[in-house]
């Protein structure tokens, strides 16, 4: 039971990280390659506000959230004046900053060793949420206020100008509206899902270092966005969970874990090749990501 | 000048394009000089290239122009200099485009095509529905006039397959929900099922287009949902590029009849570039001839159109 409730927690968290990744890619046509730095920096942020400042679990949930929205505007006002590749070069660079800093900033994250034995939440300090069965409550439920949350983000018209600036960036700017505004508004957003999902992440495991917050961690949010579908929730929620019970199903075949790990990348990198040509807005997409 | 009468004054623009490498700069737009008449509608025509979409770029600030100034009055006569704007902060003061290339946004429904030029910006702050709930009743209003302006606009282009679609769906409708039509006469949560059975045709196969992707229209439906979406905002000026283009003479004659009464009825302000002389001869005030970046003539359309060199170089006749 409790293996179940593991994947179940996994997708809830993952859940969280792709739908952040979809208002970027689905809704606003942006392609970033620094998700996984948001992440990050919402787990390394957690273990500051539990273990630092001995927080309980919404104020420490909003320091969080807050403290990554601030770092994704360090990132997102200088580079989302740019398009295109550019963009995503920028955003390439951020992650690569990020990680280094993860990684070499001993004093601050602990580096390569990473930061073991961090604290569960407390609800007003009297709860403690302890164990898996209390855990997978919790990320369920948290995914499931998140997915609302997204839903109504995305169905207001704040939604409607992010789909307008997809679809046709410069007719929006001729509407009166800012664009600029609007993308650095959708990104901190975006940011904040993933701090979420960071949260969960350093919570649950209770143990983080760097490796988990790397480009490849960035390059397989971006592919479960894009396997599932973007433009809308319900591909989000097939990404998190066909990227999440996909290895598990591997494993139940007997592919030797040796090899296991490879033949991952590769049934990957070959439904990547398969859905972009057969389908490119993905299994469930309702918008196709356009440069 | 009599500011009262004047929305846009152009002065002395100037706009030098720089080759690459070798090529030599050039000068697409020279020492601009023109003036839109508040509420009357003035059309600019010139040969491709001539410069009137870059003038377009420049005066609403998708473009930077080297020199002059571009003035703009408002209804309170107070002046605003557009050159150091930004696109939106132009477009704020109330001046629309409509472009020539682009048309709608293709992913978004028919109404959201129209919403989104709302000029009303209530609610687009994330998640200002939960602090503020006068925003449903906003959005709402919003819906309805929306409604309205695409049962104004686009109501009689709808084509025979759009309504053979309404009907069939109709149709299959009543056929999946049949099981609850009993039930939604007592029971209201399955009221909206029996709507099915008694909504008039007409306003299924309306609420069916209203939610069809715009790209599932056809271009000259989408050049008309483009015109609904500046109808949405709250404009003084309009500039339309080309707005005739391409469209069939059926849609042509509702394009014009709905620019027409806007600025007649609504006091719009109306500049348009238009390659259509049967069009500029009907609607416009004024005319502006345009070649190779420089304004030559301005007159009435039928001094302009029937000046020798105009109708030489621009006509070929």
């Amino acid at each position: 039971m409790a293996y179940y409730l593991h994947i179940l927690i996994m997708i809830n968290i993952y859940i969280l990280l792709i739908l952040g990744m979809n208002l970027l890619l689905g809704y606003t046509n942006l392609l970033s390659l620094c998700h996984a730095a948001f992440y990050g920096i919402g787990a390394y942020l957690t273990v500051f506000a539990l273990m630092k400042l001995n927080l309980s679990f919404f104020p420490a949930l909003i320091f969080v959230c807050a403290g990554t929205v601030v770092a994704s505007l360090v990132i997102s006002l200088p580079s989302l004046r740019l398009h295109g590749d550019y963009f995503i070069l920028v955003t390439l660079g951020f992650m690569m900053v990020v990680f280094s800093i993860m990684y070499n900033c001993v004093p601050l994250t602990n580096g390569p060793y990473g930061i073991s034995d961090i604290p569960r939440p407390t609800f007003f300090g009297l709860i403690k949420v302890d164990g898996i069965p209390g855990y997978a409550l919790l990320t369920t439920v948290l995914s499931a206020s998140s997915i609302a949350l997204f839903k109504v983000l995305v169905q207001s018209p704040f939604g409607r100008v992010l789909r307008g600036i997809r679809d046709e960036e410069i007719m929006v700017e001729s509407l009166g509206r800012n664009v600029f505004f609007f993308k650095v508004l959708a990104f901190a957003i975006s940011a904040a899902f993933a701090a979420l999902a960071g949260f969960l992440y350093a919570t649950y495991v209770t143990y983080i270092d760097p490796t988990s917050f790397t480009l490849d961690e960035s390059i397989f949010i971006l592919s479960a966005a894009i396997i599932g579908g973007t433009g809308n929730i319900i591909g989000s929620i097939v990404g998190a969970i066909f990227v999440i019970i996909m290895p598990e199903i591997i494993r139940a075949i007997h592919i030797p874990d040796t090899i296991a790990p490879n033949v991952r990348q590769i049934i990957y990198g070959m439904l990547l090749i398969i859905l972009m040509y057969f389908r490119p807005k993905g299994l469930l997409g309702k918008y196709e990501f356009k440069k | 000048m009599n500011r009262t009468q004047t929305i846009l004054e152009i002065d002395g623009i100037s706009k030098r394009l720089h080759g690459r490498g070798n090529q030599e700069s050039f000068l697409v737009l020279e020492d601009i000089d023109l003036e839109v008449k508040r509420g009357k509608i003035t059309a600019l025509i010139g040969s491709n290239g001539a410069g009137k979409t870059t003038l377009f770029n420049v005066i609403s600030g998708f473009s930077r122009s080297d020199s002059g100034s571009i003035i703009f009055y408002d209804e309170q006569m107070n002046t605003y200099n557009l050159l150091p704007m930004s696109p939106y902060q132009i477009a704020s003061l109330g001046i629309g485009r409509l472009f020539q290339n682009l048309s709608v946004f293709k992913n978004m429904s028919l109404i959201e095509n129209v919403l989104i030029g709302s000029g009303e910006k209530d609610g687009e702050f994330p998640f200002a529905s939960f602090f503020k709930k006068s925003i449903r009743v906003v959005e709402q209003n919003r819906t309805r006039m929306a409604e309205d302006i695409i049962d104004k606009v686009l109501g009689d282009t709808y084509t025979k397959t759009e309504l053979d679609f309404g009907e069939r769906k109709k149709e299959k409708l009543s056929q999946k929900f049949r099981f609850l039509h009993p039930l939604s006469r007592f029971v209201s949560r399955y009221k909206r099922y029996g709507d099915i059975f008694d909504t008039p045709l007409s306003k299924m196969i309306k609420n069916d287009i209203f939610y069809r992707d715009a790209s599932d229209f056809s271009f000259g439906q989408q050049r008309l949902i483009s015109l609904a979406c500046l109808f949405m905002g709250d404009y003084d000026l309009l500039l339309l590029d080309e707005p005739t283009a391409g469209v069939n003479p059926q849609i042509i004659e509702k394009i014009l009849n709905a620019i027409e009464k806007m600025a007649k009825e609504s006091g719009i302000s109306v500049f348009m570039i238009e390659h259509n002389m049967d069009a500029v001869l009907k609607i416009a005030d004024y005319c502006y001839f345009m070649d190779d970046g420089i304004i030559t003539h301005f007159g009435s359309p039928a001094d302009v159109l029937g000046n020798p060199k105009v109708r030489r170089e621009y006509l070929g006749i």
